[in-house]
């Protein structure tokens, strides 16, 4: 039985530990938010944040993620600046990557505030877009930057 | 696709663009049987005057969408349509995807495909015409009910306002009445100035559910008791399982069944991870690959002796020889083009449940009516039994076009008999693609001392899209879609030779891919155009302006990008300006990239694209700009690093490693200026992929002297040409 919490809610459960995150929160959940892309952590669309840090939902295993706090694009609320950024810019296209850029983007802006446009490239370069809204993404992004958390 | 396949495509002609001042029109054969067919909103819908629409007691609209969101924006642009000839209250309105139906054909086509940027184009009068036809019977309800003259009553916001007396009735509460006035099928139109959601630019109805995460996309499908299905798919071409070693599945918990169908072997199981891992360890001895010998190789072997063959004559206009007397110059070039990969975000994937007498299918296609004729052949059902459930689509580019999921998840689902999910994964995604084919062109051409084309003999030599798609398209031999935009270019070609070899060897399924024959055409006659004009010593721009007597609007967006980029006060330091301009879909575009490019390193840097886009009248223009700008970042994408390659008989290129995209650190400033013509509104989808890679490989030229008539433009491809010129990567042009 492994016990963590996924967007505050404590859950339980004994699946194959080796399953990976990506499916426990999609199938088992129903937390179909997380996307999964490509399952090699080569297109960032499983994005969610564990224990703080942005990680790919479809390389870390059940197992990995025993007691930590995982936060999907679910157990963010609408109002928060990230995703009020999103919207104002109007960012989403065909949409499937952005629950994953979103999720980067606010580990990111845990971490760092007031990201450069160098530093914000840097950490968003691994999320792949295939519609081409990355200067959307950027801008959402230094947008939320500005306003007070 | 060009016009004359789309009307070849039709069987009946289009009920006609019938301008847009205040018109009668009449639109026949929309009836009620769509929306009588879903059930889930039967109560509410108390006025359903048309396939399009219908108006419950509380006040809300709901308003069908008959084309699928790829991602292009159609769900708020079409139903915007409607609601403005409505004179609805905007926020009120509900968008829902409509039923697979006859009512929501193409009426070009006739088939229910969203496709060919054709969703505005195409559905424009008919969307103002629903509007405005049930705007026409709430004020003949509304007069009856005050008994005055319609005349004395106007509309807005979801209100009828009796004007003399100042009363007003909200629509909900007319719906009762309205439901019983007799529909009419003369309808007066809006005038322009009239429109208050049309040219508005209203924000997308999607982003709030996909940015939160609520979007369902064919893989957020959930159904009781579903099962999952991933399939192992021949390594090469031709090839079908001889043996199926089962033992390493054993240890898999979850395996429902293993069986082949077709050239492939299904994994059915009660979960996905476990469908992923019981196929991964599966192993099947194939055999039959059609050539182990084909790779990429072969591909250039093929590709550079195809221009020495002859092939057939799609355009043989005016007297060549004579140009050629008439020429002060005549030039030749030769371009390469690489097979392209659509690589949606979202893997293809298609749930169904199949019983002996119901189909239920839940797809992210943009394919309706293919996914019909699909579940009709392989069920045996009739259309009433198929019930087709469309998506959201993460993406598509062309590639949902194709129904072979559809296809492969029915044949499992009827084995089953229980629902199941049938998913790609990213590698299936990327060797069973069907693909954007490679193409070889040759370009001859000559200018008189007046700087105006003679002559243009151009010769394409690829394998052939339609030949699967639709047969009946090839005319003599050549494929549409392998010559469009260059017979109906914008430029005035006097004398025009145009040439199609078909290259039957290549073996690579081929498909639609964002503006399919325009991403090889666009880029070798606008490279072409800038060697003509580097070769008379004449500025890119003005050459082009020259030659665009005939196409004023290209002319005109030519100019504004050309402007708003600064052309004529030059790059900034270190860096060079590309233009170019191409006519597809209807639409007018024109580019300019400012780059620059590090010789040590070969790598180029598109620091800025600027584009003049000319579509008519702009619906939205917010989406036509964001339209616009993923078209040409895709085209930028294709152009800086995208091939897929070929071994050992199959597709080598199994994930974004072998096929890397553009990143957000390559992507340049993207400046998108919408030129309002006022013409009838016409695609945007397609049309920024197609400039994109002549207007980096133009502004490379300026930047090194080095002409790049191969894509992808990767860092080794720059190098080399480098090397081969001996420039140092500088401005040197």
């Amino acid at each position: 039985m492994i016990k963590f919490f996924v967007n505050g809610r404590k859950i339980n459960t004994d699946t194959d530990p080796d399953t990976p995150l990506v499916w426990i929160l999609r199938e088992e959940l129903g937390l179909t938010g997380t996307k999964w892309g490509c399952g090699e952590g080569l297109c960032g669309s499983c994005t969610v944040i564990v224990n703080g840090n942005a990680e790919r939902s479809c390389q870390l295993a059940l197992k990995d993620v025993k007691s930590a706090r995982v936060t999907t694009i679910e157990g963010i609320p609408s109002s928060h600046p990230v995703k009020v950024a999103w919207l104002v810019e109007g960012v989403p296209e065909c949409g499937y990557c952005q629950p994953g850029q979103i999720m980067n983007a606010i580990a990111l802006l845990g971490k760092n505030p007031t990201p450069s446009e160098a530093q914000i490239n840097y950490t968003m370069d691994s999320n792949l877009c295939r519609c081409g809204t990355y200067n959307r993404i950027k801008r959402a992004i230094l947008r939320a930057a500005r306003k007070p958390k | 696709m060009n016009e004359k396949e789309l009307q070849k495509l039709s069987r009946r002609a289009f009920l006609g663009f019938l301008g847009s001042t205040g018109l009668l029109i009449s639109v026949p054969g929309q009836g009620l049987s769509a929306i009588m067919n879903t059930k889930e909103h039967g109560s509410s819908a108390l006025f359903a005057p048309n396939a399009w629409l219908f108006i419950g007691q509380d006040d809300e609209i709901t308003i069908f969408c008959s084309q699928c969101e790829i991602g292009q924006g159609v769900f708020t642009v079409l139903p915007a349509i409607v609601a403005d000839e409505l004179d609805a209250n905007w926020q009120k309105v509900r968008i829902r995807q409509a039923p697979v139906s006859s009512e929501y054909k193409d009426p070009v086509w006739e088939s229910q495909v969203t496709a060919g940027s054709a969703s505005v184009h195409h559905f424009y009068t008919i969307l103002r015409w629903a509007g405005a036809q049930a705007r026409q019977m709430l004020i003949a309800a509304a007069a009856s009910t005050w008994k005055v003259p319609q005349r004395e009553c106007k509309t807005r916001s979801g209100r009828v306002i009796h004007v003399p007396s100042g009363r007003s009735l909200s629509y909900g509460s007319l719906a009762r009445a309205a439901s019983s006035i007799k529909p009419k099928r003369d309808v007066l139109l809006k005038k322009e100035d009239e429109f208050t959601l049309i040219g508005k630019g209203l924000p997308r109805v999607d982003a709030s559910l996909k940015i939160n995460g609520k979007a369902r996309y064919g893989m957020d499908v959930r159904l009781k008791g579903m099962l999952y299905c991933v399939m192992k798919r021949p390594p090469a071409f031709g090839a079908k399982p001889e043996d199926i070693e089962l033992s390493g599945v054993a240890s898999v918990s979850g395996v429902h069944s293993i069986f082949q169908v077709d050239d492939k072997v299904a994994v059915v199981t009660d979960s996905p991870f476990s469908a992923l891992k019981a196929a991964e360890r599966l192993k099947i001895k194939w055999k039959g690959e059609a050539d182990p010998h084909f790779d990429d190789k072969k591909i250039e072997k093929i590709l550079r002796s195809a221009l020495k063959r002859k092939g057939k004559v799609h355009t043989n206009r005016g007297d060549i020889e004579r140009a050629e007397r008439e020429s002060a110059l005549i030039h030749e070039s030769s371009y390469f083009l690489p097979y392209l990969a659509h690589a949606a975000m979202e893997p293809m994937n298609c749930t169904a449940h199949v019983t002996g007498k119901k189909c239920r299918i839940w797809a992210p296609s943009q394919n309706q009516s293919a996914v019909l004729e699909t579940a009709r052949k392989e069920t045996g059902l009739g259309p009433r039994d198929i019930e087709i459930n469309t998506t959201f689509m993460g993406g598509s580019f062309g590639r949902r076009f194709e129904v072979d999921f559809v296809s492969e998840a029915l044949k499992v689902a009827k084995r089953v008999k229980r629902p199941v999910k049938l998913f790609w994964t990213r590698g299936d995604d990327f060797t069973n693609d069907f693909y954007r084919p490679a193409n070889a062109s040759f370009i001859r051409a000559g200018v008189n001392r007046y700087d105006h084309i003679t002559f243009w003999q151009h010769k394409v030599a690829a394998p052939s899209v339609y030949w699967r798609i639709e047969p009946s398209l090839l005319e003599d031999g050549i494929d549409p879609s392998a010559v469009e935009s260059i017979h109906n270019s914008a430029y005035s070609f006097p004398a025009l030779h145009l040439e199609y070899v078909w290259l039957k060897e290549l073996v690579p399924p081929l498909g639609f891919w964002r503006s399919v024959g325009n991403s090889h055409n666009c880029f070798t006659i606008e490279s072409t155009m800038d060697e003509l004009s580097h070769r008379l010593g004449m500025d890119p721009l003005e050459f082009r302006l020259r030659n665009l007597k005939s196409h004023p609007r290209a002319a005109r967006v030519l100019s504004v990008a050309a402007e708003k980029a600064g052309w004529h006060k030059g790059p900034r330091k270190g860096q060079a300006l590309g233009i170019c301009q191409h006519f597809l879909v209807y639409t007018y575009i024109a580019v300019v990239a400012e780059v620059s490019v590090d010789g040590e390193n070969g790598e180029i840097r598109v620091h800025r694209m600027v584009a003049a886009v000319d579509c008519g009248r702009a619906v939205n223009p917010l989406i036509v700009k964001q339209q616009i700008e993923g078209g040409l970042l895709f085209g930028l994408s294709a152009a800086l690093k995208e091939q897929v390659s070929f071994s050992g008989g199959g597709v080598a290129t199994t994930g974004f490693l072998d096929y890397p995209i553009l990143t957000m650190s390559e992507t340049p400033e993207v400046e998108v200026y919408v030129v309002d013509s006022g013409n009838e509104p016409t695609g945007v989808g397609e049309v920024g992929t197609a400039p994109a890679a002549p207007a980096v490989a133009n502004a490379v030229f300026r930047a090194t002297g080095v002409r790049l008539r191969c894509p992808p433009m990767t860092r080794e491809a720059v190098l080399t040409a480098l090397k081969e010129s001996g420039s140092k990567g500088l401005n040197q042009a």
